[in-house]
């Protein structure tokens, strides 16, 4: 207890240490001036608006990164992230993100390992987004000594988070096995109880295993910290400083990496002595610099926590009912009847991509069939959405290489039509498909093999194909009817 | 933990090894408990478009390929009954040949006709196996006359689908529910017996402490879709979790001694065949009869016949054969399988615990024999009245004549064109004394432990040149009866 007190004491000294640095040497006065001239509409409601898209856009991304292991809205996943920062604005150490990881139990019914391996997870995607920031705008803009150092212990950290993140995605059937022999050697009588832990931890990162879903969860991040550098950019005009995307991300980023590390509630102190100085850095007087810093803070600390005090007063978070459906996860629920009588559960069809769907148009026999119009259409959706959905089922390994030659077969169509092939018009389109899945090279016709063949037989099971084929072969006339 | 004063067992799959296994247990007083990666269907769920079958009863959608120099189709069932619930209901009691090579070559001890014979019967009389009530449908009528013309003989073949209505649906589960896949007779016997059947529950590791099995982790999604890994204690584990998944779930747990080293599965060719007569595959039953000459290293039978899988046979040459599409009501499909005599191998994937890497390399032989095969069906076929054979190889034209088709007899056909299937695989952990060859005892107790044991169609030494079923089940229950036993 004494040192948990003691950590947040000195947790909040350090935040103070950092706000009287910032304040230090200040001219009152021209901090005053400064707010009295700030032009805050339209630029802060804007500023704010992309702010709170950005955690929308969080929101999203938990959802996919839980989604192999539980069914969560994104609106919910979003109350979650939001209560998450509307805690950390009030506590301090961080511990939003403690409550953020049980809101996630409670909600989602993960177990409080695997809940707090996804919060990890998200707080690593957000240091490699904002380090890449950081690097980028550092090559545009001169930065001081301490962004620099700011800038290597983020990247040793980092380093050492990302090798650790990248074996459990990569490997964990190895990392597993690691732990169960060192379990069993050092720790037998909990070795079942670890055993379950990591395989809890490990399957916390089980989105991350399809590079295109890792791509995925990358792109929502770069969208996300995109969306609060719009915060800092918009925040700019109303002191009179030029909109400069360089010195809002060199902010954001320099500011971000530094609360990553707990501190005061909210943040207060650090985050007003980063951004500052990001700003002084980029050639902006300290008093205007630390006008920014503080109207930032407040658009940054007002509206999510009253957001999340909202949901949080709406919703509750019940610790009791998280607890208790962390503990259902642990037991034996063999003798549960919810559990032996799941029911089958359709797992959400992928969206079939705009190439997807031109290569299911071009691998049936549309034309011949004669199908068109809404038939077509709807022939050519279901299709595809089934075959997107196949594709996704092949082993890691294959997919790669299946991706591999989708984009190679994408950079020929385009080489040599000097357009995308989802340009292409519909003959043409088929007949290059042909070309490639029936053609001399073997590793065309592999490519495609199973794209043609799930493709037809998606094909004669939609109503208007099987229509068509059975008014061809009712024009064809056997030499004897029956045998 | 508080433990029960029965033994607890745990039997990791719910196919044909698993669900004997399950039903002897629970029969016997023991606490069983049967964990099922798939989910639990009904009657209803049966039946529909292919499409929506692979979805819902197929091991990831019916996408496993097994890689190797030729990449070969695999389908396996991956729900409650496993692929007992999808497969033809073909029943083959395994050879005498095929059982003394298994003798020589693995010391397998124990398995004659003469000691396995009371467990054919037990599974015969369960299944309700014997021969179609109803007149042959077409495509075996074309069939046979084919064999007669050839002068060879054939055998209708006995399926475990009593009173089958001839609905073409077996690979989509039977909606009428004749066939007797597992779900049907055995785990409602053996959870009436007292056997708790858990569906959604995949098995991600087996628990050891030595040379002991203490239990299993499981990966369990509940009816809200949320998983949740749990732990199950247990005094004996039974893996019958399939020819793939069982080597994979070992391995996973760091058991690897003759571990999925030694994969066979039986290739197949598939072909359509275009007659005068109107045939009407996709309203009746798949052809039944069976070639006796050729067996069991040369098999040929009848395919599962919708338009969908016309066109996916016809799609190897689809340029020129799209026309035939329209004579689907006068063709039927047939395949040449091959009692393989390449070697695969079984790893468990490091990216995932979702799926293990499959693969297998056609031996020489396999593909002279796939060869030979197509010669001989093809010749067979076109005696029986076809007018055209579509072999599923690309860049091979319609084989039209006799003489077109005895080429094969002699040439070899191109390996990268071949376009393979199968629903047949097992050995990847063989049983039998020999120690330098087997991962388990000749009863399926894994080497090197005391209680864990494996009953699926991953224990057959070898390939069995037939439908796998009968051995699988015949086996498993000489293994259960012998661990009960002891």
């Amino acid at each position: 207890m004494l040192g948990r007190r003691a950590f947040w004491i000195a947790a909040t000294l350090v935040g103070l240490a950092f706000l009287a640095a910032a304040v230090s040497r200040l001219d009152l006065e021209a901090v005053l001036a400064g707010f009295r001239h700030a032009r805050i509409w339209p630029w802060v409601p804007l500023g704010i608006l992309g702010y709170l898209l950005g955690h929308r856009i969080r929101g999203r991304r938990l959802a996919r990164l839980v989604s192999r292991e539980a069914t969560l809205t994104t609106g919910s996943a979003t109350h979650v992230v939001v209560v998450g920062y509307a805690v950390n604005n009030l506590l301090p150490a961080r511990l939003g993100e403690l409550a953020r990881a049980w809101m996630l139990v409670e909600r989602s019914g993960l177990s409080v390992v695997q809940s707090l391996t996804v919060t990890l997870v998200e707080r690593l995607l957000d240091a490699f987004v904002l380090l890449a920031f950081f690097g980028v705008a550092t090559l545009m803009m001169p930065a001081s000594t301490l962004q620099i150092v700011e800038l290597r212990v983020a990247l040793g950290l980092l380093g050492i988070a990302t090798v650790a993140l990248g074996v459990g995605v990569l490997a964990p059937g190895p990392v597993l096995g690691l732990v169960s022999r060192a379990a069993n050697r050092w720790a037998p009588r909990a070795h079942d109880a670890i055993t379950r832990r990591a395989f809890a931890a490990l399957s916390g990162l089980a989105y991350l295993r399809r590079p295109r879903q890792a791509l995925e969860i990358l792109g929502l991040s770069v969208l996300v910290w995109s969306c609060e550098a719009s915060l800092y950019l918009l925040m700019l005009p109303a002191f009179g400083l030029a909109l400069k995307p360089v010195v809002a991300a060199f902010a954001m980023a320099s500011t971000n990496l530094a609360i990553l590390l707990p501190s005061t509630p909210g943040f207060i102190g650090p985050f007003h002595f980063f951004c500052m100085r990001a700003l002084v850095t980029a050639g902006t007087p300290r008093e205007v610099a630390f006008d920014y810093a503080v109207l930032l803070h407040a658009a940054f600390y007002v509206p999510i926590t009253v957001w999340g005090g909202a949901v949080l007063a709406s919703q509750g978070l019940s610790i009791g009912r998280a607890l208790a459906l962390s503990r259902v996860a642990r037991a034996l629920p063999a003798a549960s009847s919810a559990v032996t009588a799941a029911p089958w559960r359709a797992e959400p069809e992928p969206k079939p991509s705009r190439f997807m769907i031109a290569l299911a148009e071009a691998a049936i026999p549309l034309d011949a069939d004669g199908i068109s119009g809404e038939s077509r259409t709807a022939v050519v959706a279901e299709v595809a959405t089934f075959l997107a959905g196949q594709l996704e089922m092949l082993p890691t390994r294959l997919r790669f290489a299946f991706d591999a030659g989708f984009t190679a077969f994408r950079f020929a169509t385009r080489v040599r039509f000097l357009r995308g092939f989802c340009e292409l018009p519909g003959p043409r389109r088929s007949a290059w498909f042909e070309q490639w899945a029936y053609g001399n090279a073997a590793l065309g016709r592999s490519l495609f093999r199973a794209v043609r063949s799930t493709a037809l037989l998606a094909y004669y099971e939609q109503p208007a194909a099987r229509a068509a084929l059975d008014a061809s072969s009712a024009s064809m006339r056997p030499a004897h009817e029956t045998i | 933990m508080k433990r029960s004063e029965r033994p607890t067992v745990i039997v990791i799959g719910s196919g044909a090894g698993g669900a004997v296994t399950a039903l002897e247990l629970a029969s016997a007083g023991v606490r069983t408990i049967v964990l099922e990666e798939g989910p639990r269907t009904s009657l209803a769920d049966y039946g529909s478009a292919p499409s929506r079958s692979m979805r819902r009863l197929y091991r990831r959608r019916g996408m496993t390929p097994i890689l190797g120099r030729v990449p070969i189709g695999y389908v396996e069932g991956c729900c409650v009954g496993g692929s007992t619930e999808i497969n033809s209901g073909f029943w083959h009691r395994v050879p005498r040949e095929i059982l003394l090579r298994w003798s020589a070559q693995y010391d397998l001890a124990d398995a004659t006709e003469e000691s396995l014979e009371p467990h054919f019967a037990w599974a015969e009389e369960k299944l309700g196996v014997g021969r179609s009530d109803r007149p042959w449908a077409a495509n075996t009528r074309l069939f046979a006359r084919g064999v007669e013309a050839m002068g060879w003989s054939y055998d209708e073949v006995p399926r475990t689908a009593p009173g089958c209505r001839h609905t073409n649906a077996c690979a989509s589960g039977c909606p009428t529910g004749a066939k007797q896949g597992m779900s049907r007779r055995l785990l409602p016997e053996a959870e009436s017996a007292g056997a708790t059947l858990i569906s959604g529950a995949r098995a991600l590791m087996i628990l050891r402490r030595g040379a002991r099995a203490t239990g299993v982790v499981a990966r369990v999604v509940d009816e809200r879709g949320t998983a949740s890994i749990v732990r199950l204690e247990a005094d004996a584990v039974f893996v019958c979790a399939g020819p793939t998944e069982t080597p994979a779930l070992l391995q996973r747990s760091g058991v690897r001694y003759h571990v999925g080293n030694t994969l066979r599965i039986h290739p197949y060719l598939k072909v359509a065949a275009r007659f005068d007569e109107i045939v009407d595959a996709e309203k009746s039953v798949l052809p039944l009869l069976q070639v006796k000459e050729f067996a069991p290293e040369l098999s040929f039978g009848g395919a599962f016949f919708t338009a969908g899988h016309l066109a996916m046979t016809l799609s190897d040459n689809w340029p020129a054969n799209r026309g035939e599409m329209r004579a689907h009501r006068s063709m039927a499909q047939y395949y040449v399988g091959v009692r393989g005599s390449g070697r695969g191998s079984v790893r468990p994937s490091l990216m995932s615990s979702d799926h293990a890497h499959i693969r297998y390399d056609l031996s020489p032989i396999d593909l002279k024999n796939l060869s030979i095969g197509l010669a001989r069906l093809a010749t067979l076929l076109l005696a029986g009245g076809a007018r055209a054979v579509h072999p599923s190889v690309h860049g091979l034209p319609a084989i039209r004549t006799e003489r077109e088709a005895a080429r094969w007899l002699d040439e070899q056909l191109p390996a990268p064109a071949l376009s393979l299937v199968t629903v047949h695989a097992f050995s990847s952990c063989p049983i039998g004394e020999r120690l330098d060859r087997c991962a388990a005892d000749s009863y399926g107790r894994v080497r090197g432990f005391d209680n864990l044991h494996l009953n699926d169609a991953s224990m057959l030494p070898d390939s069995p040149g037939v439908n796998p079923q009968a051995s699988v089940m015949a086996f498993a229950r000489r293994n259960v009866l012998r661990f009960l036993e002891g």
